[in-house]
């Protein structure tokens, strides 16, 4: 396999064959132009975030099914990891030695292998599941990971809060990302890109739950880290009037506030070229609290790397 | 919703969520309520048999066979399949199979199980098409059976019976996003209008999240067929079955995002159907165990 001129990490080398299934010496490259052609009209997920191109590789086996090797490489790390935190389910599985520490960078489940590895998403497809699938699909990962860098998660992943106000973080529920298509998908908050988000931005969101007994309280924080603070003064304007337009008439909402709306307490905090938002709060103690560790998070992620 | 300009929120669903009929949305409740509207009582039809799947999710075609003739003769109210197909088309008929060939593709043996279904009512064999496509393939048809797969989709919430005319538009990604609404509209084209005979769902082997590639972790098999001539109905009970299969996965709620908008504005804005559980009668054959509607 070619390496990417473009996209972080060295060249890839899938085997040829193992374990009875063998793959054609040539690898199909897919670049962005021709993604619509190759999923039939579903490849805003991948253009979503900022992608280089797409390799393509298919086992075939005597008997024992097809696996579908696809590599997304993308043009940072954090793109790849916001592709893998679309859904944190499956099994973690260990693809190096030492694997390195944080959240999974691989993730089994019913023949599918997904896998972050620097600035390479992979899908690993077994069309049979099987014992021997398995460990085909799992050695297929293995020689994809070899020798690659494992960067830490985006900063603001990393640095999401653990807690706030008694609300835990699920951790299973936080999505790096950078289009409203990938938010709604994640968390629906409206149709339109009201938020001004595209590749440019930066953002995470995730969901917060109460420690308390009850157990049903729960939160939503979303941040976003624009490339400039003009940029993001004139998102939360764009969000103000799609979403919460009686903050127009509160004195001194323009880069703060917390409101209640129809299902809680909802608002925003503006820090530089950040903005911390918060939906469903159950009560404003929450949704203050949550925006303040939100903006030390967005603060957090512009000093500079230790 | 702000129709003025355009701009859909979360705010909106649950607005017109609170104290509505029951119905589904995002929220497992209807928003879609308008007092006064005149009720579009449906029935829909729902036939599983757990042996039409085996162990690797081939199709027996000898149940699935079976299947898809009680499905129609459940439909129709005739006494054989043969009866209840010659109600839905006529050998005159120039009939346009329209399944889904992409995701969770619709199975090729029951396109071929319909087509011989059909031959055996009398349309002749070169008067049965493949139909999905672009605009033309509607227009050339004086009949269409929708034939979608059970799906979620990642852009509209839901990608079964509505979106599966969306090549029909010319224009499918009008139809993404934010104008995933919409999708009721191209079923009032005057090329499309009036001529679906019959809504049949593969529900086979569904996927109940949303891609854009299927993860076999997502999908089941719920051994369905469903049935129905109001699409807005059929789309609403599939609905209701990936809404149940994910909350069942997840042991929590966990809602379809985005919200599938095109079913409800579908009923609302297109008057095209009924979205509202409490109009729709289910009728079933098969296991009860599971069907999760």
């Amino acid at each position: 396999m070619h390496p990417s001129p473009s996209a972080a990490g060295p060249a890839i080398g899938l085997p040829l064959s193992l374990d009875g299934w063998t793959r054609p010496a040539a690898v199909r490259r897919i670049e962005p132009a021709a993604m619509f052609e190759y999923m039939d009209g579903a490849g805003e997920l991948y253009l979503a975030y900022r992608f280089d191109h797409l390799d393509v590789a298919e086992y075939a086996s005597g008997g024992q099914g097809e696996i579908l090797v696809e590599l997304y490489w993308m043009r940072s790390s954090d793109d790849a990891y916001g592709l893998l935190s679309g859904d944190w389910g499956g099994e973690p599985v260990a693809l190096k030695e030492a694997r390195p520490a944080g959240v999974p960078r691989a993730l089994y489940g019913a023949g599918l292998l997904r896998i972050w590895s620097d600035g390479v998403y992979a899908r690993i497809l077994a069309s049979r599941e099987s014992e021997a699938s398995t460990r085909a699909v799992l050695a297929i990962g293995r020689a994809i990971v070899a020798g690659r860098a494992d960067p830490s998660p985006p900063r603001l992943a990393a640095g999401l809060p653990d807690a706030a106000a008694g609300y835990a973080l699920r951790r299973d529920t936080a999505c790096f990302l950078r289009s409203h298509l990938v938010l709604n998908s994640a968390y629906f908050v409206s149709h339109q890109n009201i938020l001004g988000l595209d590749r440019t931005v930066e953002a995470i969101t995730a969901r917060y739950e109460s420690a308390l007994p009850d157990g049903k309280r729960h939160a939503r924080l979303l941040l976003v880290r624009y490339p400039n603070p003009e940029a993001a003064r004139a998102a939360l304007v764009s969000f103000r009037e799609g979403y919460l337009p009686e903050t127009f008439s509160a004195p001194a909402s323009a880069g703060s506030a917390v409101t209640h709306i129809e299902d809680g307490w909802a608002g925003y905090r503006a820090a530089g070229r950040g903005v911390a938002f918060v939906f469903e709060a159950p009560d404003r103690e929450a949704a203050a609290s949550l925006l303040a560790a939100g903006v030390r998070t967005l603060k957090n992620a512009e000093a500079p790397h230790g | 919703m702000d129709e003025r300009r355009g701009v859909v929120t979360r705010r909106d669903f649950v607005r017109a969520t609170t104290g509505a009929a029951v119905g589904v949305s995002l929220f497992g409740v209807s928003w879609a309520g308008q007092p006064g509207r005149t009720p579009r009582p449906a029935r829909v039809i729902l036939v599983r048999d757990q042996q039409v799947l085996d162990g690797s999710h081939q199709v027996d075609a000898g149940v699935l066979g079976r299947m898809l003739g009680e499905t129609v003769t459940l439909l129709a109210g005739e006494k054989s399949a043969r009866d209840a197909w010659r109600s839905l088309v006529s050998p005159a008929d120039a009939v346009g199979l329209v399944p889904t060939d992409h995701l969770n593709p619709t199975h090729g043996e029951i396109v071929a199980a319909v087509r011989a279904a059909l031959v055996d009512a009398g349309v002749p064999g070169d008067r049965v098409t493949l139909a999905q496509g672009g605009p033309q393939k509607a227009e050339a048809c004086t009949a269409l059976i929708a034939l979608p797969a059970l799906k979620a989709h990642w852009l509209t919430g839901i990608g079964t019976v509505l979106k599966n005319y969306i090549t029909f538009s010319g224009h499918p990604s009008r139809y993404h996003g934010e104008n995933n609404d919409r999708l009721g509209e191209i079923w009032q084209l005057p090329h499309v209008k009036g001529k679906t005979r019959l809504v049949l769902v593969d529900a086979l082997r569904p996927l109940c999240d949303k891609g854009p590639q299927a993860d076999p972790r997502y999908m089941w098999d719920y051994d369905g067929l469903i049935a129905g001539t109001d699409p807005v109905a059929v789309e609403a009970v599939c609905l209701k079955i990936i809404t149940a299969r994910r909350e069942a996965l997840k042991g929590e709620p966990w809602p379809i995002s985005p919200p599938p908008l095109c079913v409800a504005m579908a009923d609302k804005r297109y008057g095209l159907g009924t979205s509202r559980l409490e109009e729709i009668t289910i009728e079933r054959s098969g296991p009860s165990e599971g069907a999760l509607v």
